[in-house]
């Protein structure tokens, strides 16, 4: 009945979106600067084209210019100047973003200049960063978790060597939106050996917002926000496509993904779009031994299909992502006493430790994830467009234990997620560019067989309202946003009915606010301030037995309030195009109602044993640190890279450091660029060295404040260093390139445990990993029509 | 073809689209309402030493726990045994929530070559499985599984002089690598019982 009293509400919106009175175009600025490469000086009078709509515009006598009112999409822009070389890049435009580009001289043709190199930056107050072409090849064959790595201050947590989750600055889990092609992905998120249900090949764009500023996509995003973004639907008519290949020695993974793509040229205005993904890996191999039925399987693809006009267009998008992963049996624990049995061994069994296969057996996991998204868009005349976007998602998890006769060694979730959203984006009016618009989702969880989350439906709804203004002279940029939302949890029982809860309600603002300040070309500093809040996730209220894996009994608190936090961060930003690029982000969060997992010495005795007891509570922390990253070209082909992310987190009510947070870490890489031959162009070597400290900030144990194990079980492993290589090319083989990438990493084979992985209590972490990636871009030859 | 995909065609074309899979999730896997519970949960623990020489005494202690995981603690008979006297030990596991109530020791008994129940004594409670005490008795398996190897729901209990602590059950369940130590598998159950011998 619900089902269908939203299913009418959204065809009258559509009906509505249909409708609508049309004319206009996107909202979208790009921007930057031109440079002559050999004198620094800014470029007058440059002529900027953007090939695909034919929109021209010079750059000012600062060498600066802005093209405006672009739809998201791919654009080829072409920049000349008298006495240069003129420059084509190719730009994958999502949001508002600013580049700036040197242009050689004609005269110097000692090398070529690898323009791409230099990618765009976003605009925005709030610290985001990106990764997309060669940086995002480079992460091809991982999951989305261990990809997300690469950005700084992004660190992932996980279980083993297949789950692995997003963790920005200390936040994860409820506290980290992803965004599947826009739209929000609901899974199991809550649990920590739950990994994003993800195809990263689906992605030509992965862009992580960290802090709480991106209100359009949810207030609850207290960590920050990571957005996969396919490309667009192609535009230029014919058929083209890609095919990545991606192979790992350590446990033999093989990944094979594969995108069609065509503008019907019979049709102008309607494209599809075919991909898929194959995935398979065996056992992981430390070093030392191996981890047995540590294998994992994925198999995943997505269509999608569009119809463009200008005053308004359709696209409708399907994928699907199932995946089966084995759990070392060295960790499947039992009860507690097996626990500290195999923490007191200090390294598996030598019956789990056999040898490679690939065949998965129980315990796995097995899980599904389907997407449907509809979305639609009207230009509203001259001020603006409206955009819906309703989904469906579907999400199935299953936990397969041990076959046994004697427990429930099942357990199956099941969670239909519904989403509708209406946005509407203002064209600039005095300068001032925003976007209106509300959300609503309605949630319906079931499990069967074994507890540990109870069923329950949920309805949530929001509103919000962002704006953004740009002074005339590029200087000043100020940013401004507030959000209303609602969640409601209804219904909430377990299967025997012995458990039934009340109807729970949360609501409150959030809001945002930033400005930049453009000092030169090259110098910005930004300050953004968010207030953030999430109601309590459904682990936190209401969770209610036996964790596997910890081995310990967890208890939700269904009083629990929402957890809200006050964000400031501040930015600097120093960019010399090609030769040097500095970037320091600080950041300061005030929590209240932070909510974690307190570990405590009490036992529920069951007849699986004793177990501890932990429960979730909150209590008031604060976190602040620091992400910088430095890249110089220090010499004409070599150039250094150093990331630096660090972090304090402590619970201001205990006064002592909160629990599970990444320790800091750097890492340094060397890159040599030996330039172009005829046949292999944009080629690197590159050498990297990966520093993780020691967490020596952990909260101790009440009790016995000396135990260097503090809460936990033991203590936090000791600081590692890894050294990575990697090499890469372009090869063309007359008209078509091949990308083709080779490195290892770890490759001093080193024995480390690292203190996110849940694994450190059995075993070590794998050892060097081998890799070759490929790719290869598909144009087939335009038929007439 | 030009003719049949005009805009209007297009759109129409994509609305039945869209109809259709909207309408498609009514199929929800989970659709059926019915919920599948395996309740199959021990409830019950119940050791019979019967003493090897006058087989007419019988020293009964059971464990319960009637509501699960979690809420209410179990209920715990304490055993109390004769020093320097042999008994025979018969272990059996309950649901006692069905009517009547399920023995779940057949189950073992037919799966008895990935099973091993040990029984073990402690000086203190919940202790680690590596701190258990030989001093108070000496057991020994009386059953054997297909590969020859024991199984333990039948073992022969000496106990030796006094002694007060704990004694634990573990049915450790060993599908791959069973080779009669403790080490392989993980627990299925796991029942601790005070103990005095005297």
């Amino acid at each position: 009945m619900r089902n269908l009293r939203l299913r009418a509400w959204l065809c009258g919106l559509l009906a509505f979106a249909w409708t609508a009175p049309a004319m206009a175009q996107c909202t979208i600025r790009i921007g930057g600067s031109v440079t002559d490469s050999e004198t620094k000086k800014p470029l007058y009078g440059a002529t900027i084209v953007v090939k695909e709509n034919g929109q021209i515009t010079k750059s000012n006598e600062k060498g600066q210019f802005i093209i405006d009112g672009l739809c998201p999409g791919n654009y080829t822009i072409h920049i000349s100047h008298i006495g240069c070389l003129p420059v084509e890049l190719s730009w994958q435009v999502s949001g508002d973003e600013r580049r700036n580009i040197a242009l050689p001289h004609s005269v110097t043709q000692l090398q070529e200049v690898a323009v791409t190199g230099h990618a765009a930056k976003e605009v925005t107050t709030a610290p985001v960063e990106s990764l997309s072409g060669r940086e995002l090849e480079k992460t091809r064959g991982l999951t989305l978790g261990e990809a997300l790595k690469r950005v700084n201050g992004v660190t992932a947590m996980t279980t083993g060597p297949n789950v692995s989750k997003p963790v920005i600055n200390g936040l994860h889990s409820n506290r980290v939106l992803v965004l599947n092609n826009g739209i929000r992905q609901e899974g199991q998120q809550w649990g920590s050996e739950h990994a994003p249900e993800v195809d990263p090949f689906l992605a030509n764009k992965l862009v992580v917002v960290k802090g709480a500023g991106a209100l359009r996509y949810g207030g609850d995003a207290i960590g920050g926000v990571v957005l996969v973004e396919p490309r667009e639907l192609p535009v230029k008519p014919g058929m083209s496509g890609e095919v990545n290949m991606s192979a790992f020695s350590n446990n033999r993974l093989g990944a094979l993904s594969a995108i069609l793509e065509q503008q019907v040229p019979a049709v102008p205005g309607l494209s599809w779009r075919l991909q898929g993904t194959l995935r398979k890996g065996g056992n992981t191999r430390t070093p030392g031994y191996w981890l047995d039925n540590t294998g994992v399987e994925e198999y995943n693809f997505s269509a999608a299909a569009g119809y463009k006009k200008k005053q308004y267009g359709l696209e409708l998008f399907y994928s699907q992502f199932n995946t089966n992963l084995g759990v070392f049996e060295g960790a499947h624990i039992g009860n507690r006493t097996d626990l500290e049995q195999a923490i007191k061994q200090g390294r598996p069994l030598s019956q789990y430790t056999e040898g490679f296969s690939y065949s998965i057996n129980r315990p796995y996991q097995h899980v599904a994830h389907e997407l449907f998204k509809v979305k639609g868009y009207v230009n509203t005349g001259n001020a603006g467009k409206l955009n819906l976007v309703v989904s469906r998602q579907f999400n199935e998890r299953e936990e397969l234990d041990y076959n046994s006769a004697l427990s429930v060694n099942r357990m199956n979730l099941f969670l239909t997620t519904w989403t509708g959203e209406l946005l509407w984006d203002h064209k600039s009016w005095n300068g001032l560019r925003g976007t209106i618009g509300a959300s609503g989702m309605y949630q319906k969880n079931s499990y069967q067989r074994r507890l540990f989350i109870p069923n329950y439906e949920s309805r949530q709804w929001g509103v919000f309202w962002t704006e953004k203004w740009e002074s005339a002279d590029n200087k000043w940029l100020f940013e401004g946003g507030v959000r209303y939302d609602n969640k409601e949890y209804y219904n909430i029982n377990d299967n025997t009915n012995d458990i039934a809860y009340e109807t729970q309600t949360y609501g409150s603002f959030s809001g945002s606010a930033g400005a930049q300040f453009r000092m030169t070309d090259n110098f910005h500093a930004s300050v953004n301030y968010a207030r953030a809040w999430r109601p309590a996730g459904v682990n936190e209220l209401y969770a209610y037995g036996l964790h596997h894996g910890t081995g310990t009994f967890e208890l939700g608190n269904a009083g629990l309030k929402a957890e809200a936090a006050n964000k400031f961060n501040l930015g600097l930003h120093y960019d010399l195009g090609d030769k040097l690029e500095a970037d320091v982000n600080l950041y300061y969060n005030k929590f209240s109602n932070f909510i974690f997992l307190q570990p405590t010495d009490s036992i529920v005795v069951s007849i699986r044993g004793s177990f501890p007891f932990m429960y979730y509570t909150s209590a008031d922390a604060t976190t602040k640190g620091m992400d910088a990253q430095l890249r110089w070209r220090f010499l004409p082909k070599w150039q250094l890279t150093t990331k630096a992310s660090v972090l304090r987190a402590w619970n201001d009510d205990i006064n002592d450091w909160l629990i599970s947070m990444p320790s800091d870490r750097f890492e340094h890489e060397i890159s040599f660029f030996p330039g172009n031959t005829k046949r292999l162009k944009n080629n690197y070597f590159a050498i990297s060295m990966q520093n993780v400290t020691k967490q020596t900030r952990i909260p101790a144990d009440p009790k016995n404040p000396y135990d260097p194990a503090g809460q936990d079980l033991i203590p936090p492993p000791d600081a590692y260093n890894l050294l990575n290589l990697e090499a890469g090319s372009t090869v063309h083989f007359g008209r078509q390139p091949l990308s083709v990438i080779l490195g290892a990493t770890n490759i001093l084979n080193t024995r480390y445990r690292d203190y996110m992985n849940l694994f450190r209590y059995y075993a070590d972490e794998p050892g060097t990993n081998v890799y070759l990636k490929l790719k290869l871009p598909l144009i087939f030859g335009k038929k007439s029509s | 073809m030009k003719r049949i995909f005009t805009s209007r065609n297009c759109i129409a074309i994509f609305a039945a689209a869209a109809v259709l899979a909207f309408s498609a999730c009514k199929k929800e896997k989970q659709g059926d309402h019915e919920h599948e519970n395996e309740n199959e949960e021990i409830t019950t623990v119940k050791l019979t030493f019967t003493n090897a020489a006058t087989p007419a005494e019988k020293v009964i202690a059971t464990w319960k726990d009637m509501d699960g995981t979690g809420g209410a603690a179990p209920q715990i008979t304490p055993i109390n045994l004769k020093a320097n006297t042999a008994y025979l030990l018969a272990t059996e596991l309950l649901d006692e929530r069905k009517n009547p109530a399920d023995n779940v020791t057949e189950e073992i008994e037919e799966e008895s070559d990935e099973h091993r129940i040990f029984h073990l004594f402690f000086v203190n409670a919940n202790a680690q499985v590596t701190d258990s005490v030989t001093t108070a008795a000496t057991v020994t398996p009386l059953d054997k599984d297909v590969k020859n190897l024991p199984v333990g729901l039948q073992v022969h209990v000496a106990t030796k002089g006094g002694f007060k602590g704990y004694f634990r059950m573990v049915v450790r369940h060993q599908p791959t690598g069973k080779d009669g130590t403790y080490g392989p598998g993980s627990s299925d159950a796991q029942a601790e019982f005070p103990i005095e011998i005297k």
